[in-house]
């Protein structure tokens, strides 16, 4: 695939999102809404709130949720039309990238003027972002496509698949709490640093694990009708 | 250019079973039968979005997922199911969208259509009645130029104007002979007007697939006075009903079969058919 073609999936994939928008966020479940909701109100319950982590927290919250908005699987009408099998896993690759990377980019946005202004340090901003792909990589992998679809009708499929997100879920909320209460980089002390790194390598062996047990199968099952409709 | 071999499918607790029939190029074929007959599940098979157990379908030559993109460019599609096409966006922009996939999609006949049916290009989809949301869809496929239209049971929802416009552009649509037209539908007074193939299907069985001549050889409606329906050859007669003023029966007919003058001897429509042999299930 040549990369204009994938320029022209790439733009079809963000249209296909703006247009998609209201309709996404039906799909969004109760106990998801409830269950970010919960993770902000528990955030915002520390002591030390400030302006910077606050707006940390929301572009997670915001990342979080668009993972949900849009789920990644082939809209019906383009699995009627007359498009290659790449082209269709292209789609939904693009589609599964977008997730990831367009809260990601807002962050970076946000980080370059917190930066600037020098409201938060670069240590502070690299740790969340990483943790920030770490989380959204793993959390696209789930809501694509349902999970009680027909691809993940096996019990014991069903039950690992749970248990890893289960865990990216754990890891986000420790990064949460790394976010909040974490000090200053000049105040941090070894055990801070070691609770950075722990955390920045299990979410990154997580994130390794999943996309290598279930990216390829979820993209498979994207662009097939049954499993999805 | 269409030709259907063997083909099993298994959809939960739905079993669709050995199912064969073919259509040439310039014919209408009427796929009828009972609602969970399996008539929606053969034109998904047909259109690719479900993928066959066993046996082969053959399209334009040619199979899926082989050639799927050479064989979508040519088919065209009306599905009775919700979530084709994006309810936020207009008709128009819709038919942009996804009209850019296809090689032969040309927006003036779209509009075009679009006007004949009393469509709103500017309207959102969302906001279209079923009737209209199933002449959205008619107007997209004609205007990718399909060579093949498959469309499951649109005219019931189609007001009785639309649907007797439906039926005469269809009709025109395979006039070139190289178009064909599987329509799905219960209602089969439709297909007693345009159909020159019929496909039954029963529970997932294929009951009979023949063209409407083969069709009209085969079988008769007799209508007389029992006794003499009674003297009818046993073997022949598929189903008998005792009406009040007379007995009918369905009768598979020969070359050579005589019958009582007393007796009315008439082309079966195609609901006393289905009627009949659904009763009868003696093929």
């Amino acid at each position: 695939m040549t990369g204009r073609e994938k320029a022209d999936i790439l733009f079809l994939v963000i249209k296909d999102y703006k247009s998609s928008v209201k309709e996404a966020v039906k799909r969004l479940k109760g106990t998801d809404i409830f269950c970010y909701c919960g993770i902000v109100i528990f955030a915002c319950m520390g002591e030390n709130l400030d302006y910077n982590s606050a707006a940390v927290i929301f572009l997670m919250f915001f990342g979080a949720v668009i993972s949900r908005m849009y789920p990644c699987r082939l809209e019906k009408t383009l699995l009627l039309c007359p498009l290659t099998r790449e082209e269709k896993m292209q789609y939904v690759k693009t589609g599964y990238l977008l997730k990831v990377f367009m809260p990601l980019f807002i962050y970076i946005l946000s980080g370059i003027a917190w930066m600037i202004l020098k409201a938060a340090s670069p240590f502070y901003l690299l740790i969340v972002g990483i943790w920030m792909f770490f989380f959204l990589s793993c959390a696209n992998i789930y809501s694509s496509p349902e999970p009680g679809g027909a691809f993940f009708n096996e019990k014991s499929g069903a039950f690992e698949y749970e248990a890893w997100h289960i865990a990216n879920a754990f890891l986000g909320v420790a990064e949460m709490f790394g976010v909040f209460y974490l000090p200053e980089t000049a105040y941090m002390d070894l055990s801070d640093y070691c609770f950075v790194i722990l955390v920045t390598v299990l979410h990154g062996l997580l994130a390794f694990g999943m996309r290598k047990r279930f990216y390829l199968r979820l993209m498979e099952g994207a662009v097939q009708y049954e499993n999805n409709y | 250019m269409v030709k259907v071999t063997d083909v099993k499918k298994k959809l939960g607790g739905f079993y669709l079973q050995d199912i064969s029939f073919s259509l040439p190029e310039g014919y209408i074929m009427g796929l009828v039968g009972k609602n969970g007959a399996g008539k929606s599940t053969v034109l998904k098979l047909l259109s690719g979005l479900y993928h066959q157990d066993s046996g082969e379908i053959t399209l334009f030559g040619t199979t899926y997922p082989r050639d799927e993109k050479k064989i979508k460019n040519n088919i065209g599609f009306v599905l009775s199911e919700e979530g084709i096409f994006l309810g936020e966006m207009s008709l128009l922009e819709n038919a942009r969208m996804y009209g850019r996939y296809y090689e032969n999609y040309r927006e003036d006949m779209f509009r075009d259509y679009c006007l004949e049916f009393g469509l709103k290009e500017e309207q959102k989809k969302k906001k279209l009645s079923t009737g209209e949301y199933l002449k959205f869809q008619f107007a997209f496929a004609l205007s990718h130029q399909p060579k093949l239209l498959l469309l499951d049971e649109p005219t019931a929802n189609f007001d009785p104007k639309f649907r007797s416009r439906f039926l005469h552009i269809i009709t025109d649509y395979i006039k070139d002979g190289k178009h064909s037209v599987i329509l799905a539908t219960h209602l089969t007074s439709d297909l007693d007007k345009i159909a020159d193939y019929i496909t039954f299907l029963d529970r997932g069985k294929l009951l009979f697939s023949m063209d409407r001549e083969t069709l009209n050889k085969s079988y008769r409606m007799v209508a007389g006075e029992e006794y003499k329906v009674n003297l009818l050859p046993k073997e022949n007669i598929i189903y008998k009903e005792k009406g009040e003023f007379a007995t009918k029966a369905l009768v598979k007919h020969g070359r050579w079969s005589l019958y009582d003058r007393a007796l009315e001897v008439s082309y079966p429509t195609l609901e006393e058919l289905m009627y009949y042999l659904l009763k009868g299930k003696k093929l």
